[in-house]
């Protein structure tokens, strides 16, 4: 068997030479939720990114083209999460250096992937009454990915998640204050169930974020703050859902709906 | 002209379709520019993009007078053109 040196260890495992543990904090029961709450987060936004992905391909709104970004791109950050766990269940001293290795990957793909999202939620309030149409749209999805890169990874190689979460935090409330002022001159409503489910969103990723750096807030907080996030997604199924029953009835007072009798 | 401003891109593709479907599925060009209410080359960029997006075809007869088809796509759109609608609306996008 190969002898692994102490100091090739994680920091939490100390100098003990033996297969390393759980953290305390990691005990069976909550590592059981998490894995329950990403299953759930993966599936709710794999459903929603679907379940709109006609329509997107018929009308390529540029709203809708973020919104759906903002799904998938979770999805993806919640899925790296949970590779993230694997590692974690297959460790042995063997793949010690692997699995270490290969956790960063994982945390660098879920930082990556969940600033995609937010910043794509952003866009999607900002691109609103906005085409971002051909080429500007083929910018803006460059300038996402590129960007987002820029600031995780520096971040993450120097451990700082900290900044991570105070610049997406600057960034997303600039583009909320925008978003408020814009629609206070146009019909003066500030408090919007939509900017609430996005502020609560945001809200819960950073303190996922500051869960996963050890920071603020004690890890038992962790279990009733996924609760409230699992049932945000829910909710937003649900409410996608009540538009594509069958049995819906538009509603009439709509200008083109009026229009296409005019016809 | 305010007309036209205030309607969407995807409205004013909408009630083309919408002309197009009406009058059986095929239209010619010139009665459809000016159904739609809208100026000849605004008509112009949202015709191509129509072409483009395969949501109508067109056939050239006699080499000047063009046919507008609604196509399978196009029908696609008029359908879920109000899904489309509560979407923006429910999610303020």
């Amino acid at each position: 068997m190969e002898r692994i040196h102490p100091e090739d260890l994680p920091p939490q495992f100390g100098d003990h030479p033996y297969p390393p543990q759980f953290p305390p904090m990691l005990d069976d029961l909550s590592v059981l939720c998490e894995i329950i709450y990403y299953l759930f987060i993966i599936c709710m936004c794999l459903v929603i990114y679907f379940k709109t992905k006609e329509i997107y391909e018929l009308t390529g709104h540029s709203g809708l083209h973020y919104f759906r970004y903002f799904f998938i791109f979770f999805a993806l950050s919640s899925a790296f999460r949970l590779v993230s766990f694997a590692t974690l269940f297959n460790f042995s001293l063997k793949t010690l250096n692997d699995a270490i290795f290969l956790d960063k990957i994982c945390i660098f793909a879920m930082l990556y992937f969940g600033t995609i999202a937010f910043i794509s939620l952003a866009l999607s309030v900002l691109a609103r009454n906005h085409d971002i149409d051909g080429r500007s749209r083929l910018i803006a999805d460059a300038v996402l990915y590129s960007g987002s890169a820029i600031i995780v990874l520096p971040i993450l190689v120097m451990r700082m998640e900290i900044i991570l979460m105070a610049i997406l935090a600057v960034f997303f409330a600039a583009v909320m204050i925008c978003d408020l002022i814009r629609e206070y001159r146009s019909n003066n409503r500030i408090i919007t169930r939509n900017r609430i489910t996005n502020l609560l969103l945001f809200i819960f990723w950073i303190l996922n974020v500051q869960f996963y750096a050890k920071g603020l807030l004690p890890r038992e907080w962790f279990l009733p703050l996924m609760l409230v996030s699992a049932i945000i997604f829910l909710s937003i199924f649900l409410r996608l859902n009540k538009i594509y029953r069958p049995d819906r009835k538009y509603r009439s007072e709509t200008a083109n709906g009026a229009k296409e009798e005019r016809l | 002209m305010s007309a036209e401003r205030n309607r969407s891109k995807h409205q004013i593709i909408y009630d083309i379709l919408i002309i197009i479907r009406k009058n059986n599925n095929r239209m010619r060009y010139t009665p459809l520019l000016r159904q739609t209410n809208i100026s000849s080359s605004n008509f112009a960029r949202y015709y191509k993009e129509l072409l483009e997006k395969e949501f109508v075809t067109e056939v050239v007869e006699d080499k000047t007078k063009k046919t507008v088809y609604l196509a399978e796509k196009g029908l696609r759109y008029i359908d879920k053109y109000k899904t489309f609608m509560e979407i923006l609306r429910e999610f303020d996008l």
